[in-house]
């Protein structure tokens, strides 16, 4: 696999298949922000914030993995694959999804036992995990997906966040989970990702009637 | 034991909690359906600026209810229109119906 330095980053000024995700990529990562502070609380207190832990822990599972992992794995993954058969940066992302899922599991049983030492144990697990693996989509897999898709693969994988997003997740329910993650953001001080225009045009450009 | 959060307060947060997830459907719907329906930008500001407006400024609040009223025509949603404007329109009728109704002063 040759180096993704020379290849241009993820344009967020406009809508495409990998720009969409990098979008979203913002909001977890603010997600993150917030369950670091509360695995902290957690250590600190050795008493789970269980209400924010469980909100942050819906949009991890709805948001992060079911909606967005799955617009990887459903809709993106399997165009570049057949782009590029054995595509290996595709199957190293692939694992590291399975992986993040059994962190979530954690969590929701530490939080479930009230067990204050596991969750920041999973949290603190499940934060590192997912840093690296969206600086790995951003920064390599993202750059090669940019040059690989032609203007006519980038639409039909739009078309496929559309389905995921919409007749999947179910309208209204994507940006019920950004509510809750800006609500969480602003209560634990993190930065808003939708505070950025361009995120926020990212984040708010598929809709369900609509072509892009 | 800690005093029960007045009721108020809690109608606060939780008009203030949908808003949250509104801001971003409002947005969407100017984005996609701004260019037939030129009242969704004016929406979407609306709802902007209820989530800037203090807690305790119910005169804004009235007023801003009583704009979303007006433009979204009583919150019916416009004809044909998609399932994140009726989502939209279906949140800001919950939201105006928590909001105070006339100017305190």
């Amino acid at each position: 696999m040759p180096c993704a330095d020379h290849l241009p980053p993820v344009d967020l000024s406009r809508v495409s298949a990998t720009s969409i995700l990098s979008g979203e990529h913002r909001v977890i990562l603010q997600v993150l922000d917030v369950v670091e502070k509360l695995a902290a609380l957690a250590l600190r207190d050795q008493r789970i914030p269980s209400e924010h832990a469980s909100q942050a822990l819906e949009v991890l599972a709805k948001f992060a993995d079911r909606c967005h992992h799955g617009k990887e794995e459903t809709v993106l993954f399997p165009v570049l694959e057949a782009i590029q058969p054995g595509f290996s940066p595709v199957q190293m992302m692939r694992a590291e999804h399975v992986e993040s899922r059994a962190f979530i599991r954690a969590m929701t049983e530490a939080v479930a036992a009230g067990d204050a030492a596991s969750y920041a144990r999973a949290a603190n697990g499940y934060v590192d995990l997912l840093r690296q693996h969206i600086h790995k989509e951003d920064d390599i897999l993202f750059r090669f997906a940019g040059q690989m898709l032609t203007p006519a693969q980038d639409a039909e994988v739009l078309d496929g966040y559309r389905r995921i997003e919409h007749d999947d997740m179910g309208d209204g329910t994507h940006e019920r989970l950004l509510g809750i993650a800006d609500t969480l953001a602003t209560t634990y001080g993190v930065p808003r990702a939708s505070d950025s225009q361009q995120i926020m045009d990212l984040l708010t450009a598929i809709c369900g009637c609509k072509k892009d | 034991m800690t005093a029960p959060i007045p009721a108020t307060a809690t109608a606060t947060a939780t008009w203030r909690e949908q808003l949250s997830a509104l801001r971003f459907l409002a947005a969407k719907v100017a984005r996609v359906h701004g260019p037939t329906h030129p009242d969704a930008a004016i929406i979407a500001q609306v709802v902007n600026t209820l989530i800037d407006t203090p807690a305790v400024d119910m005169d804004t609040q009235a007023a801003l209810s009583r704009r979303l009223d007006e433009l979204t025509g009583g919150f019916h949603p416009w004809p044909g229109s998609c399932g994140s404007v009726h989502q939209l329109f279906t949140g800001l009728k919950a939201v105006a119906a928590a909001l105070p109704k006339k100017s305190q002063s």
